[in-house]
């Protein structure tokens, strides 16, 4: 198990130069000029040619990527165009709010998705079933934006319980998690009630049934576990996407987070942001993959990591 | 339960009547079981014969009611007394597993990849006898014992991936008779084994069964295991018995011509090399069952009193019945 996390940490790192070489040669084909934007419309020729050099984007892109890297070594992502402030500070001061969201959002799709999917797998087919699935096909059309100022006016507006967005406390969570929660709860949801469903025809589940196991019993002890592997994989990327921001809940509720950071740097061009963020994301995507494949063993006992 | 039960009914563990299964096949019902009798004594085995799709399996599924809806079954399955088909839900989960054990033809497939061979064996004590999950285990150590598996303390700890299908089918067999039930069913449970596996489980069925005073009913598509394990065998076709007897008449005088074509076509080590005769054509499906008897279509006899009727079991010598019109008025 040892040898097999660090060889997966040491393929993480691999994936990670290769995604920070692609996110940097991407920024660099935008036509955009980075130093005719922060030195403004009317500045002349010399000046933007002066910043340029100050900021190296004179050199080579192979040494330009290099000097990026020696720095990210030393936790130096840069500095913003735009604030001239360091990167790592701006993604750090985002990143607390961020994972509150994220792991708000996220709770909150487990909780409404998982309980759907086993209902609507037991009762497949049923009435319950199919009105079900028609509500969570409704869920995961409906735009975040929409729904969640539908809920901010409904909740923090009409009936004043809720705050009208910001950051501060589970009090501010609830909303834009419970907005997430409905629009991304059916995903979930019918990836569980379509694996149960396999499980379910399974000759060790016809088995259960030849004990004499009731019918609860059956799907809690032996359909459920078996059919959680994809969710735990989807459930993982879920979480990992989650914590590099979720832009548009961000500006719907004005949650100061990654998201917006994101939103905000890609607007501006400010290329050492937009690096970093794409790094972090990158790093959470590459991590959770990690965790899932570590999760999987314990499940799964034929899954096993030498 | 309000009809007077016949004395012949206690008398048997199990005794089928008239059974009858329908399935729902775009939007239409169809029969694929058609009015089957069969009847096991205590600690008797009966062999119920007969190719894929003939209905055997689906008759065994159907005494434990696991068969999925929409599903019609009629008829009575009378097992130590009661009609199974008239239980509730829950008084059937009493009898799976605890009065009646099930093996299956899947020992790859028929155990639960996620849990301990051990927690599986206990399962069946939980739910029935009510012991704590340490009494379980020490009793499913017990049972791995009984079946035959080596260093069982350990094993009780492995999952089924480490096992090879011998073992699986042993795990098995002692879920099935952990809770020491009547009857047991099983289905196929030596086809997916290696032929030198096959007749060890065989043997070991054979042995538990006759330590505890268990009836077996065996669905198989092979004689030759119905030659070595069963007293008695009901031989099916296209959903009907249509010849039943002890092994020994049957095999040494089998009227039924689909018996006799079944026997043909096992190989034979003694006597003169023969060509092996295979069944002409092929089980008729079930949406176009012929009216007659279901096995003129492929009988080399076939009369023309065969495709228009449909003959009843002809009783051939005592306890040898066969569904021939060839023994109409015992011939």
């Amino acid at each position: 198990m040892g040898a097999y996390i660090i060889r997966r940490i040491g393929q993480a790192i691999i994936v990670l130069i290769g995604i920070s070489i692609i996110a940097f040669l991407l920024l660099y084909a935008v036509p955009a000029d980075p130093a005719r934007i922060i030195a403004g419309p009317h500045a002349t020729p010399d000046v933007v040619n002066q910043i340029r050099i100050n900021l190296g984007l004179n050199l080579p892109i192979w040494e330009q990527y290099l000097k990026y890297m020696g720095n990210l070594l030393h936790g130096n992502l840069g500095t913003s165009y735009i604030f001239h402030t360091s990167v790592m500070s701006q993604i750090s001061s985002r990143m607390g709010p961020t994972a509150e969201l994220a792991l708000g959002c996220w709770i909150m799709e487990l909780i409404i998705g998982i309980p759907l999917g086993i209902y609507t797998a037991r009762h497949a087919n049923k009435v319950r079933d199919v009105v079900i699935s028609a509500l969570a096909l409704i869920g995961i059309s409906l735009p975040v934006y929409w729904l969640g100022l539908l809920l901010l006016f409904a909740f923090g507006f009409k009936i004043q319980i809720f705050p009208l967005g910001g950051t501060g406390g589970i009090y501010y969570l609830i909303l834009p998690s419970i907005t997430y929660g409905i629009t991304g709860a059916a995903y979930y949801m019918r990836l569980l009630k379509s694996t149960m469903l396999d499980v379910m025809n399974q000759d060790y589940v016809r088995t259960a049934r030849a004990k004499g196991a009731s019918e609860r019993r059956v799907i809690y002890r032996h359909v459920l576990r078996n059919a959680l592997i994809p969710v735990i994989t989807f459930a993982g990327i879920d979480i990992g996407t989650l914590l590099a921001g979720v832009v548009l809940i961000e500006e719907t509720f004005n949650w100061n987070g990654m998201g917006m950071l994101a939103y905000q740097a890609i607007g501006n061009q400010d290329i050492p942001v937009i690096m970093g963020t794409v790094l972090l994301l990158a790093v959470f995507v590459v991590l959770f993959n990690l965790i899932v494949d570590i999760v999987y063993g314990f499940v799964d006992p034929r899954i096993r990591y030498d | 339960m309000s009809k007077v039960l016949e004395s012949t009914d206690l008398q048997n563990v199990l005794e089928v009547k008239d059974l009858q299964i329908e399935f729902k096949v775009d939007e239409q019902y169809y029969k694929a079981v058609h009015g089957v009798n069969f009847h096991i004594a205590p600690g008797e085995t009966l062999g119920l014969v007969g190719e894929s799709g003939c209905g055997k399996s689906v008759t065994s599924m159907s005494i434990m009611r696991l068969l999925k809806d929409p599903t019609k079954v009629s008829g009575q399955i009378i097992y130590q007394g009661r009609d199974l088909l008239k239980l509730t839900e829950n008084q059937m989960r009493q009898v799976r597993g605890n009065e009646i054990g099930m093996i299956f033809q899947e020992p790859m497939t028929s155990l639960n990849p996620v849990h301990k061979i051990g927690r599986q064996i206990g399962e069946t004590l939980l739910l029935h006898r009510g012991m704590s999950a340490s009494r379980a285990r020490k009793e499913s150590i017990e049972m791995l014992k009984r079946v035959g598996i080596p260093r069982a303390e350990q094993i009780v700890d492995e999952y089924p991936h480490q096992l090879s299908g011998g073992m699986r089918q042993r795990v098995m067999i002692a879920i099935a008779m952990a809770c020491n039930p009547s009857l047991l069913i099983a289905d196929e449970p030596t086809t997916a084994l290696d032929v030198t596996i096959q007749a060890q489980i065989l043997e070991l069925m054979k042995q538990l069964a006759k330590e505890n005073g268990t009836s077996i009913l065996l669905i198989t598509h092979d004689l030759g295991v119905v030659a070595e394990t069963c007293d008695r065998v009901a031989v099916m076709y296209a959903g009907r018995i249509v010849e039943e007897g002890s092994v020994r008449k049957i095999f040494k005088n089998p009227q039924h011509p689909y018996t006799r074509g079944l026997l043909n076509s096992i190989p034979k080590l003694t006597g003169e090399r023969k060509r092996l005769e295979p069944i002409e054509g092929n089980v008729p499906s079930l949406r176009n069952m012929p009216d007659g008897c279901r096995f003129a279509p492929r009988c080399p006899f076939a009369m023309d009193k065969c495709v228009a009727h449909n003959p009843e079991l002809f009783e051939v010598e005592d306890g040898h019945r066969s569904r021939c019109f060839l023994q109409e008025g015992g011939q």
